[in-house]
């Protein structure tokens, strides 16, 4: 009963990502959050053991604009957001559009030397109801699939572009059109697809709290739940051959059909202020691990589907892992992940059976975890980047090197063995893999 | 009171207080009550009640619905729910009262009184046993609410209305009564933008009149130079027979002021000269948030920011408070910072000559109260937001991971059990009677040696009061 990940955009991902390879390294892109399969795990091969001092060679470096949306790839093209801050971008946005608008900006980049190939800028100020105390977005990250890219901005605003040309193929306003729920830090979920759709949280107007459109004309294909939705993304999982959007709202979790059906199942995981924002993590054993900061904790949950029904039985609920906005990994039979609420943070390790508290190290602030060739690459949100491994009793650090100076809360993007970071001023591509 | 005497300092004869404890099983639990969903403020034992403040997530009145500041008191033998009083949200929102943190000043209790400030910045007297004893304290007499489990009000003063103040996120002075004078802090800061101080010339410190709640003095220390606001506590000694009110400052100075005046006696800046204070968190200048704790003609004090700014370099002072205007860098007796004291909103507990000072990054020090030299450290593993409490030969200290540490005081460290609340201890502990009194986030513990309590399982909120933000 080994549970599988729906594995169409793997497939898709992996294929279309071959061209943007350096050499030797295995093809995996990452068409989407959390990578091909939305859980921080991607196939490379061939990172080197160790860093020069000076860090991973660097490929190319380029201002960005404001955000913390993560980078898309797909068939060697890198796709994020940013609003344009003051410097050189705004200044040149300022010259078409009014100093005093609110662009943000899709923009797609040439992986290889990071020249901008399109934008798309649109229009899109704050929002009664939003503070963006902490930076003002973009949070969502891009999807990447068939021809065209799938992009949320902060204030709702959803597009369907050309994944050639950044041309609108269709587009809709989750707030002002649709009646979305306003977050108080903006919007930020990212889109998810599923067969002829892509997959949103919405809330606000009754029954709205999923909404699936039609990947190609943008038509709303089905909408349904009445929860409320939080900053988190969903999350595709088979369990015992059904296939289950696992929604991780503001007051706990639930499984729906991803096909417009009922609710299977559902779960308590208050926080404070409604905070569920860390992507949920799916394994073996039919475990689903949950954590969250705001006096969130961790949970384990089993889920088990039988004659049409599914059971979702809690395993254990600790206090002492709270992951705040950064990504949780499962290797084996462990959850690692970057704990704590606002002050200090602890890469932490929780036996996935039974929640106990395998170790905890300092050394790196709130981190975001991707995990490849048997490593961990670490981004802590000081710009500090480490490769890891763990073992039994600890983190064994191999490397550490700063390679951002803004506060960088966006999850590093692999592929192969490149590596994609951003700050709020500065994108990046580093090489990761052995010297040749 | 914070810190149960005029000095702050977070120590207490108690004995026979209990030395482990499980809340799963309920060993060693005189009982526990559920507060609201959070809660920052005391506990405060006087006159066989119990005093805290929190948010309205409890809905102890299912009448009284939406997000609201509390204080609530219980009966200290039973844990029995008594009264509360609550103060609606200021229509400003988060900038002047932040959602759902409730009231976070700890309440000054003396006789049948209790004074306090409320989330609407204003300082509120109280009368101790509410409308339990069927009498309405005067001059107040028009409470909306008046059946027995509410509030008795006794006077309340507006401090955004009648001093001006402009509160950044939420006013939590805890005030000090001394002669008959109430000192506080009011909460003023910056506006939204984190930038312009709307009211430079409002008072960042105040004395009131505690019968009546009339201004007697303010002083508009440190006026337009305020960080991001002003959060610390009073604290009060007699220092080679001169009165001091000790009020930490919004801009990371320490200020001694006359009490019967408020003259200043002296100042303290707390930030080396080359600190720079940067917008959202980064940066090396502080301000302070911990209260100041007065030992042997010394004020002892660290610095530290709004914990959601993060980690960061801070500094822990010993100051000779028998000195005169400025007295930055000459009155420091010893100081510890840089990557040896990180930011702190805790206050520190001094017993036998040795200072037990916690910071934010989960750090637990043992120094010499009179040098400065470094005993111990204990990693808590956890961000500390509350005090080492040190009774009956131990230091207990509560972290964000939902554990009570306990060590024993001394100059080698011997940690005797760490126990979990099941949910995150941003309070400090206090002890009255041989119970310890631990707040947890949602939850109010009292441990007794002994006793055999109820099983406290995880409480699941059902957030029925402010479902979210």
């Amino acid at each position: 009963m080994k549970p599988t990940l729906l594995p169409t955009l793997a497939l898709l991902a992996t294929g279309a990502a071959a061209a943007a390879q350096s050499p030797g390294a295995t093809a995996a892109g990452w068409p989407q959050w959390g990578g091909p399969n939305r859980d921080f795990k991607v196939p490379s091969q061939g990172l080197a053991a160790s860093w020069p001092s000076g860090g991973p060679r660097e490929l190319w470096s380029r201002p960005l604009g404001d955000g913390y949306s993560a980078i898309a790839e797909s068939g060697g093209t890198l796709f994020t957001m940013y609003r344009p801050a003051k410097g050189l971008i705004r200044t040149m946005v300022d010259r078409i559009w009014a100093p005093d608008s609110s662009p943000e900006v899709v923009i797609a980049l040439d992986a290889a030397s990071g020249r901008t190939l399109w934008e798309h800028a649109y229009d899109a100020p704050e929002v009664s109801g939003m503070n963006m105390e902490y930076g003002p977005g973009p949070h969502a990250t891009p999807l990447v699939l068939d021809g065209l890219v799938y992009a949320v901005g902060v204030t709702g605003k959803l597009h369907a572009l050309d994944q050639n040309t950044g041309r609108v193929v269709w587009a809709h306003d989750l707030y002002r059109e649709l009646g979305g729920k306003v977050l108080m830090r903006g919007y930020s979920c990212s889109p998810i697809a599923y067969g002829d759709t892509i997959i949103l949280t919405v809330g606000g107007r009754p029954g709205q709290a999923v909404m699936a459109f039609d990947r190609r004309t943008g038509r709303v294909a089905w909408k349904g739940h009445d929860f409320s939705p939080g900053p988190a993304s969903p999350l595709l999982i088979d369990v015992d051959g059904q296939d289950q959007l696992v929604v991780f709202h503001s007051n706990g979790i639930v499984g729906v059909d991803p096909k417009g059906g009922p609710l299977y199942w559902s779960h308590d995981h208050p926080t404070q202020y409604g905070l569920n924002i860390s992507t949920p993590v799916w394994g073996e054993g039919n475990l689903l691990f949950l954590s969250s900061a705001y006096t969130g904790g961790s949970r384990m949950m089993r889920l088990a589907h039988a004659d049409g029904r599914t059971t979702a039985s809690e395993q254990w609920f600790t206090t002492r892992m709270r992951v705040h906005m950064g990504t949780a990994i499962r290797i084996g039979d462990r959850v690692y992940g970057s704990s704590g609420d606002f002050g200090p943070a602890f890469v932490t390790a929780l036996d996935v059976r039974t929640g106990d508290m395998a170790w905890q190290e300092r050394g790196f602030a709130r981190a975001n975890l991707v995990h490849a060739d048997g490593k961990l690459i670490l981004l802590d949100e000081d710009g500090t980047l480490a490769l890891a491994s763990v073992s039994p009793t600890g983190l064994q650090v191999h490397a550490k090197a700063e390679v951002l100076t803004n506060r960088a809360w966006t999850v590093p993007t692999l592929v192969g063995t490149r590596l994609y970071v951003r700050d709020r001023a500065t994108v990046k591509a580093l090489e990761l893999g052995r010297a040749s | 009171m914070f810190g149960n005497t005029f000095d702050r300092n977070m120590v207490s004869a108690e004995t026979g207080l209990p030395a482990a404890w499980d809340v799963k099983t309920g060993k060693n639990v005189k009982w526990w009550a559920d507060v609201g969903s959070q809660a920052y403020a005391g506990p405060v034992v006087l006159g066989g009640r119990v005093f805290v403040g929190t948010n309205n997530d409890g809905l102890k009145n299912p009448k009284l619905t939406k997000d609201r500041g509390v204080v609530m008191a219980f009966k200290a033998d039973t844990g029995d729910f008594l009264w509360q009083m609550t103060h609606e949200k200021l229509p400003a929102g988060r900038v002047n009262d932040w959602p759902q943190q409730g009231v976070c000043s700890t309440p000054y209790a003396e006789g049948n009184r209790l004074y306090y400030t409320s989330n609407r910045a204003t300082i509120v007297s109280l009368d101790a046993e509410g409308f339990r004893d069927k009498e309405n304290d005067p001059p107040k007499a028009d409470e909306k609410e008046q059946t027995e489990i509410d509030g008795d009000v006794v006077w309340e003063l507006d401090m955004m209305r009648d001093l001006d103040v402009f509160p950044h996120n939420l006013a939590v002075s805890s005030p000090l009564v001394v002669d008959g004078l109430l000192y506080a802090t009011t909460g003023n800061g910056v506006d939204e933008g984190h930038v312009n101080i709307p009211s430079p010339d409002a008072p960042s410190f105040i004395a009131l009149d505690a019968a009546t709640g009339k201004l007697v003095w303010e002083s508009q220390l440190p006026a337009g130079k305020i960080f991001h606001g002003t959060w610390s506590n009073p604290s009060y000694a007699v220092i080679k027979g001169r009165p001091q009110v000790i009020f930490p400052g919004g801009d990371g100075w320490v200020y001694s002021l006359e009490p019967k005046t408020g003259k200043l006696i002296w100042r303290f800046n707390a930030n080396p000269p080359d600190a720079k204070y940067v917008l959202g968190g980064r940066g090396t200048a502080n301000e302070i948030i911990a209260t100041a704790v007065v030992w042997e003609d010394k004020v002892y004090v660290g610095v530290g920011q709004d914990p959601e700014h993060g980690e960061g370099v801070g500094n822990l002072w010993a100051i000779d408070a028998t000195r005169d205007g400025d007295v930055t860098g000459t009155a420091a007796v010893w100081h510890r910072g840089g990557n040896d004291f990180h930011r702190t909103i805790s206050t520190v507990a001094i017993h036998d000559g040795i200072l037990y000072a916690a910071d934010l990054s989960g750090f637990l020090y043992a120094l010499d109260a009179r040098t400065g030299q470094h005993f111990w450290t204990h990693d808590m593993l956890a961000a500390v937001w509350g005090s080492p409490f040190v009774a009956d030969g131990r230091i207990y200290l509560g972290d964000e991971d939902g554990d009570v540490e306990v060590l024993k005081v001394g100059k080698t460290k011997q940690v005797l059990g760490s126990y979990n609340m099941g949910v995150s201890v941003y309070g400090t502990a206090v002890a009255k009677d041989g119970v310890l009194y631990v707040l947890a986030r949602n939850r109010l513990f009292a441990l007794q040696e002994g006793a055999a309590g109820k099983p406290a399982t995880h409480r699941r909120m059902e957030q029925a009061a402010h479902p979210e933000s």
